[in-house]
């Protein structure tokens, strides 16, 4: 028994010890992609066009109905305790603070996370991995770190759009059943908008992307032989990457309250 | 989709440049509506009670924002200094002799608002200086010498009137209907009308607690508003002096030989000074009347003159219902407990 | 030219050793093909060999320099000079035919210009004929297709050392025809080839030296003629079930 306990742990202690040498030997991969990365450039335009430029539609149409559904709620109920203007503030709290980022995080882990578990599952399943090794290519250089590079960037881009849709694109729903005067709300959403509340939705949405990227690649290289082992590692590359998500965004909290 | 891969470049270029751009021009929006490329004019002031004051709180001048507060600390001396700073667009308004005021909401709601009052001096105070205010005998001064600009239709006065205004309606009401009654009970001191006294005056007396009621309530939505006036509470004054000088009035009433017939039969002394007091009561419920009409619709400072003049009447209550008890006086004056009014700012209160 | 030496290799997986101390030699402009029962680590060695799989002991010496401690420009010279074609073609799935022979030859040769890299690539597929569309993807090809491809591949940045493993398994007859014309084309070249075949044909006419291994462990290595002629009875009966086989069917 205790013996089985101290090799369950001592397995997870190395687990995680890999985990992190393989993260630094992204990162560190990640340094010398940009001064000799001309192999992987097209993978990182084709990985933000997949990431980036076709989540773009899903993104858009959650922020412009979330947007629209916290001013309607918050113009009906609001103005009944005398708080009409705390609408800015929750507007900007929730859709760029909060669930702009790991609403992006969850989109993402579902199209893209999944995807790339996936492919680089198959790679290793059909030697195109050895493939990649016998021709020079270092995989880490050429697939991971443009996934890497790509995931983390697209989820900035879109965070940005959903911030953009949300709390812009929601207003020209909200019209067509609360009407609310243009200049006065954009005013106040900009006057409610702080620096840090974009700092903070930055940060998150570029922690986001690492996690989402770095998991979903170590897990596709977790992959051995078969390919049974491929859908295996897809659903814990997915299950991890939603708890440290949700980790790493308590954590930016914790941090932001401290700070601000 | 074919489209998509082939001109991949194009489509992430213009999906990242799209981004960027809309994040600048959020920034810069940002930044033009919070003043951050504006240049700010620093003062400082001081107050007695940080209660109220906020970072972040706006200064306004007539009901627009030209300024808000930076800063807030309580001193060695338990004074609390703020630091704020003036819009750049409204440095011309910071003139010498300028005054702030800590407006709070004399009935809790609505929060509370730092006016600032510019002086009437062409010279503008340099940044980084002391602007007094109304807490203080500096901020007071400058307003009693009347160097100070201040707006005739303040907007939080407006608010205050607004609100006590059915308050004054009622108080006016009820007044109305007390000078009938005092009417009445003058007509029927003199013989005009019959009933007997004491349940006249105990009328005067379930009136005078009506309006001593109502005058309470307007006093806590007034008090904010109204300070030093004089004049018009005077006659209510004597009135009260006269019928609380008990000497007189209640010792004859006391008298265990006295019936309000023998009252009556003692050389008309008594009954002249009741009706002269009756009388008395009249014309000044008359003028109150006349001057709750008026301060429904002006706004002078009147917190003294309702304060007078619910004590005032307190008093003539607690006479006229010894009256009214009995003219043999069988239950007495009772006791009655005093209750304090909210005549004080929540500025005013100490650490 | 490539002299590769092994020395001590072990390789353990899950709990059971693939490799046992291995230690041999595979002389350079010489074909040296690995026999032996399937299942024996043939396919395990040549990747071994390849630095394709990291071993848990022992080291590979290329020209007498340790590939373990290799630096980078050292290893990416190695790889530029050596190409592996695999048993299972192993063209790079989201790639088409054209991405796939384009890929070496701009990580190796980026200075080439845009005409020359693309008469490389059709030369190449001329060679092995193939004569499909070159922007289809290896999905859309005939396993021989993919073969065919496959060895242009590994052919296209002219390396002095090749590793096979059967590259001709499971190819049709048509096609590997032109195939072994190719591979025995190579034998006559100053490349060091380092193959697993499973055609006895083609062992006899390519091998000039051959090395012996069963479970995982040496048996015997040698020239070709040696090991033909060996007296080991594990030898001989390897080099009976193979070479000795009546048809030829691939």
């Amino acid at each position: 028994m205790l013996g089985k306990l101290g090799r369950w742990m001592i397995n997870h202690i190395k687990a995680l010890l890999y985990g992190l040498g393989f993260f630094f030997q992204i990162m560190k991969a990640t340094i010398g992609f940009a001064r000799k990365g001309q192999v992987g450039k097209r993978v990182l335009t084709m990985q933000i066009l997949f990431t980036g430029v076709q989540a773009l539609t899903n993104i858009s149409l959650i922020a412009i109905a979330l947007g629209a559904v916290i001013i309607i709620q918050g113009v009906g109920i609001l103005p009944q305790f005398g708080q009409g203007d705390l609408i800015y503030p929750i507007l900007i709290t929730i859709i760029t603070r909060e669930l702009g980022p790991m609403l992006c995080a969850f989109i993402i882990i579902a199209r893209s996370g999944t995807a790339i578990a996936t492919e680089i599952g198959s790679n290793v399943v059909n030697h195109e991995i050895e493939a990649y090794i016998a021709t020079g290519i270092d995989p880490i250089s050429y697939l991971a770190v443009p996934r890497f590079i790509g995931v983390t960037i697209s989820l900035l881009l879109l965070n940005l759009y959903f911030n953009f849709f949300g709390l812009i694109g929601s207003y020209f729903i909200t019209q067509f059943i609360h009407p609310i005067q243009a200049a006065e709300y954009f005013r106040k959403i900009l006057f409610n908008l702080h620096p840090e509340d974009i700092v903070s939705s930055i940060i998150k949405s570029l922690v986001f992307g690492i996690i989402i990227s770095v998991v979903s690649i170590y897990y596709g290289f977790k992959v051995e032989q078969s390919s049974t082992e491929i859908p295996q590692m897809t659903i814990k590359a997915v299950g991890m990457s939603f708890v440290l998500c949700m980790l790493a965004d308590a954590f930016i909290v914790l941090i932001y309250y401290t700070l601000y | 989709m074919k489209f998509q891969i082939r001109f991949a470049d194009q489509i992430v270029g213009l999906f990242i440049i799209l981004a960027v751009m809309s994040v600048v021009f959020i920034l810069i929006m940002m930044g033009i509506n919070q003043r951050w490329f504006a240049k700010d004019y620093k003062y400082t002031s001081s107050f007695k009670t940080g209660n109220g004051l906020s970072v972040g709180m706006p200064i306004k001048l007539k009901g627009f924002q030209i300024g808000s507060v930076d800063k807030i600390n309580l001193l060695e001396d338990n004074t609390v200094e703020i630091n704020f700073h003036i819009f750049d667009t409204y440095i011309e308004k910071v003139r010498k002799n300028s005054v702030l005021e800590l407006s709070v909401s004399p009935i809790g709601i609505g929060g509370s608002g730092m006016l600032f009052y510019p002086g009437k001096a062409t010279d503008i105070i340099p940044e980084l200086s002391f602007i007094p205010s109304t807490d203080f005998e500096e901020g007071k001064e400058l307003i009693a010498k009347e160097l100070v600009n201040i707006p005739p239709g303040d907007d939080t006065i407006l608010n205050i009137i607004n609100d006590i205004s059915p308050l004054l309606r009622s108080v006016d009401s009820t007044l109305e209907s007390l000078d009938e009654l005092l009417i009445s009970a003058n007509a029927t001191i003199e013989g005009d009308m019959e009933g007997p006294v004491g349940d006249i005056i105990e009328e005067v007396a379930v009136m005078v607690t009506m309006l001593n009621n109502a005058l309470s309530t307007a006093m806590i939505a007034a008090n904010e508003i109204l300070t030093n006036t004089s004049g018009i509470t005077s006659n209510l004054e004597i009135t009260t002096a006269g019928l609380t000088d008990t000497k007189g009035l209640v010792t004859h009433l006391l008298d265990p030989k006295g019936s309000i017939a023998t009252l009556l039969d003692d050389d008309d002394e008594l009954y002249k000074e009741l009706f002269s007091i009756v009388a008395e009561i009249a014309k000044t419920t008359e003028e109150l009347s006349a001057f709750v009409k008026y301060i429904n619709n002006t706004q002078p400072q009147i917190s003294e003159l309702l304060e007078g003049s619910r004590e005032a009447l307190v008093k003539g209550k607690d006479v006229l219902e010894g009256l009214s008890n009995n003219p043999l006086l069988r239950g007495g004056i009772t006791g009655v407990t005093e209750q304090p009014t909210t005549f004080m700012s929540y500025g005013e209160e100490e650490f | 030219m490539y002299d590769i030496y092994l020395k001590d290799i072990t390789l353990i997986k899950n709990e059971r050793k693939i490799l046992a101390d291995i230690e041999t030699h595979f002389p350079e402009g010489k074909t040296t093909v690995v026999i032996g029962p399937s299942g024996c680590g043939k396919s395990t060695l040549l990747k071994v060999a390849a630095a394709l799989i990291p071993v848990d002991h022992g080291n590979i010496f290329v020209n007498d320099k340790n590939l373990r401690k290799m630096n980078t420009s050292g290893l990416l010279d190695f790889r530029k000079n050596s190409s592996f074609v695999f048993q299972d073609a192993a063209l790079w799935a989201n790639q088409s035919v054209y991405q796939n022979m384009s890929l070496p030859l701009r990580l190796h040769f980026p200075e080439m210009d845009k005409d020359t890299h693309d008469n490389k690539i059709m030369e190449m597929l001329d060679l092995v004929g193939y004569t499909d569309s070159i922007h289809l993807r290896p999905a859309a090809l005939s396993n021989g297709e993919r073969k065919m491809v496959s060895l242009a591949r590994a052919l296209i940045t002219s390396p002095g050392l090749i590793y096979m493993d059967n590259p001709l398994v499971l190819v049709d007859p048509s096609v590997a025809k032109k195939m072994r014309k190719l591979i025995l084309d190579l034998h006559n070249t100053e490349a060091t080839i380092i193959a697993n075949f499973s055609s006895p044909e083609l062992i006899k006419q390519m091998a000039d030296y051959m090395i012996v291994i069963k479970d995982g462990k040496l048996v015997e290595a040698g020239t070709a003629e040696s090991v033909q002629n060996s007296t080991n009875p594990v030898t001989s009966a390897i080099i009976n079930s193979l070479l000795n086989q009546n048809q030829d069917y691939i």
